[in-house]
């Protein structure tokens, strides 16, 4: 047993019980870390989920006792009736069954009223904030792109071109790195130079890219190394995971569609630890419920596949899920039968190795900033830290810059 | 292509920037030092050629420019009219005094020249180029077209180093493509392939902009290129053609084949190298390109239109396919 063992697995279980004063998890977590390594299993992979649009966290976690919650929400609030309880204060949305299990197993963490100081409410600003972990003056590169740009210093290759895969159609801003390639990968058949019938083209586009060298300009050998990556790299990828199968069904929606190829790339050799997925719109300014709450199913039963997936594999100790979101919503709805935008929210974070838990309480619903919006509990930048020291085994400091004492739930 | 000065003012009292670096908040109570920093570090001076009290006191020059009804809008009440020390000059400056201070700075002189360098000739072009291009730009007064116009009369501009040396931009490879087909609109998914390519219009990743260069190329972004230029020349690719396909007027078929007088392949080939890649093909990417057309060897194997030789039957479909090929070259992806 590590020596740290005894300390966390209390503070699991104390998160557990309900709510955990986050000075008190922070205050005893610190006098764990002196001394404490990064080392990580180098298996480790991390998924990141972004729940772009902000999601309102209080129809997600839902304070249902709590009489403050139905004043403010007299037309969208979840009927408590129907909630899946956590404790006698906090429940899941029905939408969340996903969710629910992963909880009640243990694989969830609940991270309460995450945020940091002055939160912007601009969707492209809180999200930039969000993707390169700097809330004052916004950075050129994303908080992961940073750490990729120290992992493979100017002149190094990865081991995999698939070490870090976006699964979209754009390269996401976290991932912005000075030098490291990352592809971005929507539907897995479009990853490919594509003439369609004329099959000759293709084959002469090989011949071109497998003979180009470099030349006058510096640029040109890598080009010329990047096209030859282009061209073969989604012929690679599929091959690689051709041989993979699973037993789960993934539920039809292009969410967990995708997160049925992030377990594919975990399952096999392509050397992946790092991947990115996103789900939205969460923008729920109108007609909230019924968007917010399809999405949320998407959510907690793709992730609950893909667990199981994970787990069927024997992937899910070295597997952590996080998810994200720009920012929470305002507390008290609109006229519209939605909610602006408003500050912090919940972040779930989902593994073998998660201590599960509820950290931090729920924040008060009356007790407001001066824009109506929730006071936020835990800082975003301590989150990364943790998963930076503990999933990807690098000191998290200089990738932040600045000091964050990793958390507990991993 | 006018006056650095005029520019920068305008700038500065334009309603995107006013919201942008937030100086619409910026009031003589309460400086708001967003605009007056980062004029400065990414615009105009660079990181480490201005203090921490430039920026304050820059700030307190541009105070009271803001916005009503969503136009720019000076409102005296809120401007600091008291003196400053910036820059080191002295007075009770307002917006267009900082700036004309700013370009006063010799710093100011060599970063814009260093800029217009890196954009038209070479990155890390020499210090002695820089200062010499910075000389013509203040005797100018700061005319950017006067100063572009003394760059494009260089030698450096012709030397060798300076050919084909950057990555394109994918605005720079997406338009130039355009342009080189002729087409005479633009396809309507361009924002969205723009996006692939790591340059969504209007949607920087930072105040600083885009990196460029060669952080222009990796995987996926260069996957877009290829794809992009497939589509829209090749009729065959599976994505439905932009109607701008058809509208090719400088590389039809027809006229290829008339120019090369006849279903001529290593004809055809010199044409559209000449016209699209100034010749710049070795031997090798040549073959390449008449095996295609010929049908010859082993990129016939599968083809459309296999076995058939170079002719009237699959002109159409293979000259679009070669041009298609050019213009995928890693050759093209450099200015």
């Amino acid at each position: 047993m590590k020596r740290t063992s005894f300390l966390t697995r209390s503070l699991g279980a104390a998160a557990i019980s309900g709510g955990m004063p986050l000075a008190f998890m922070r205050a005893a977590y610190a006098q764990s870390t002196p001394g404490a390594t990064n080392a990580a299993d180098p298996g480790n992979v991390l998924v990141i989920v972004q729940m772009s649009g902000g999601n309102d966290g209080l129809n997600t976690v839902i304070p249902y006792s709590d009489d403050a919650y139905h004043r403010v929400r007299p037309t969208i609030a979840v009927d408590p009736k129907t909630v899946l309880r956590i404790n006698d204060r906090i429940a899941w949305n029905p939408a969340l069954a996903g969710f629910d299990e992963l909880y009640k197993e243990g694989h969830l963490a609940l991270m309460q009223a995450v945020s940091y100081p002055d939160a912007n409410l601009s969707h492209f600003e809180a999200t930039q904030i969000w993707e390169t972990a700097s809330p004052v003056r916004p950075q050129q590169y994303g908080w992961l792109g940073r750490y990729l740009d120290r992992r493979y210093p100017q002149g190094t290759k990865q081991p995999s071109p698939f070490e870090t895969v976006a699964l979209g159609d754009t390269l996401p801003a976290e991932l912005v790195s000075a030098h490291v390639d990352v592809p971005a990968i929507g539907a897995l058949g479009a990853f490919a130079y594509n003439t369609g019938r004329d099959v000759a083209s293709k084959q002469s586009a090989g011949t071109l890219y497998d003979g180009a060298k470099g030349g006058n300009s510096p640029y040109l050998a890598m080009i010329a190394d990047t096209a030859r990556q282009a061209y073969h790299g989604g012929d690679v990828l599929r091959s690689k995971i051709a041989g993979y199968t699973t037993s789960v069904t993934y539920p039809t929606d292009g969410f967990s569609q995708q997160l049925k190829l992030a377990a594919q790339l975990i399952g096999t050799n392509t050397g992946t630890k790092i991947v990115f997925v996103s789900i939205g719109s969460f923008d729920t300014h109108a007609g909230q419920r019924a968007q917010q709450d399809r999405l949320l199913g998407y959510l907690g039963n793709g992730l609950l596949a893909f667990y199981n997936d994970l787990k069927a594999h024997g992937n899910d100790k070295r597997v952590l899920t996080m998810t994200f979101s720009e920012f929470g919503r305002r507390v008290e709805q609109n006229s519209s039968n939605g909610t602006d935008h408003g500050t912090a929210m919940p972040v779930f974070i989902i593994g073998g190795n998660v201590r599960g838990g509820v950290y931090g309480d729920h924040p008060s619903l009356t007790d407001l900033d001066r824009n109506g919006n929730l006071k936020f509990v835990t800082d975003f930048r301590a989150i990364y830290a943790t998963v930076i020291q503990r999933c990807l085994g690098t000191d998290p400091a200089p990738i932040l810059d600045g000091q964050f004492a990793p958390l507990a739930f991993v | 292509m006018g006056n650095f000065r005029t520019l920068l003012s305008s700038v500065t009292k334009d309603p995107a920037m006013l919201v942008w670096l937030d100086n619409r908040y910026n009031t003589k109570a309460h400086p708001n030092e967003n605009y007056a920093r980062e004029v400065m570090e990414l615009f105009t001076l660079g990181l480490g050629n201005y203090t921490e009290d430039d920026v304050k006191e820059g700030a307190r020059a541009f105070t009271g420019w803001t916005l009503k009804s969503g136009q720019a809008f000076f409102n005296p009440a809120q401007h600091d009219p008291g003196l400053k020390t910036f820059l080191g000059h002295t007075g009770s400056f307002d917006a267009d005094d900082a700036i004309s201070i700013i370009v006063s700075q010799p710093i100011h002189q060599r970063f814009i020249s260093h800029k217009l360098l890196e954009a038209f000739v070479y990155s890390d072009p020499e210090p002695e180029l820089i200062e010499g291009v910075a000389s013509v730009y203040a005797l100018s007064g700061y005319d950017i077209s006067q100063t572009l116009g003394a760059i494009l009369r260089s030698n450096v501009f012709f030397s060798q180093r300076a050919y084909r040396s950057e990555p394109k931009s994918p605005i720079e490879f997406t338009i130039g493509t355009l342009r080189y087909i002729g087409a005479s609109e633009i396809p309507a998914n361009l924002p969205g392939v723009l996006a692939r390519m790591g340059q969504e219009p209007l949607n920087p990743p930072s105040v600083k902009g885009w990196d460029g260069g060669p952080t222009w190329i990796n995987t996926s972004t260069m996957l877009a290129r290829f794809n992009f230029v497939n589509s829209l020349i090749a009729t065959t690719a599976p994505a439905k053609p932009p109607a701008v396909a058809t509208n090719a007027p400088n590389v039809q078929p027809d006229a290829l084949v008339k120019e090369a007088g006849g279903f001529n392949a290593p004809r055809i080939v010199d044409v559209l190298t000449a016209s699209g890649l100034q010749d710049d093909v070795t031997g090798d990417v040549r073959t390449t390109l008449v095996d295609y057309l010929t049908g010859t060897g082993a990129q016939a194997q599968g083809s459309i239109t296999d076995p058939l030789p170079f002719g009237p039957e699959n002109y159409q479909e293979k000259i679009r396919g070669v041009v298609a090929l050019t213009l995928n070259l890693p050759v093209n992806q450099l200015n």
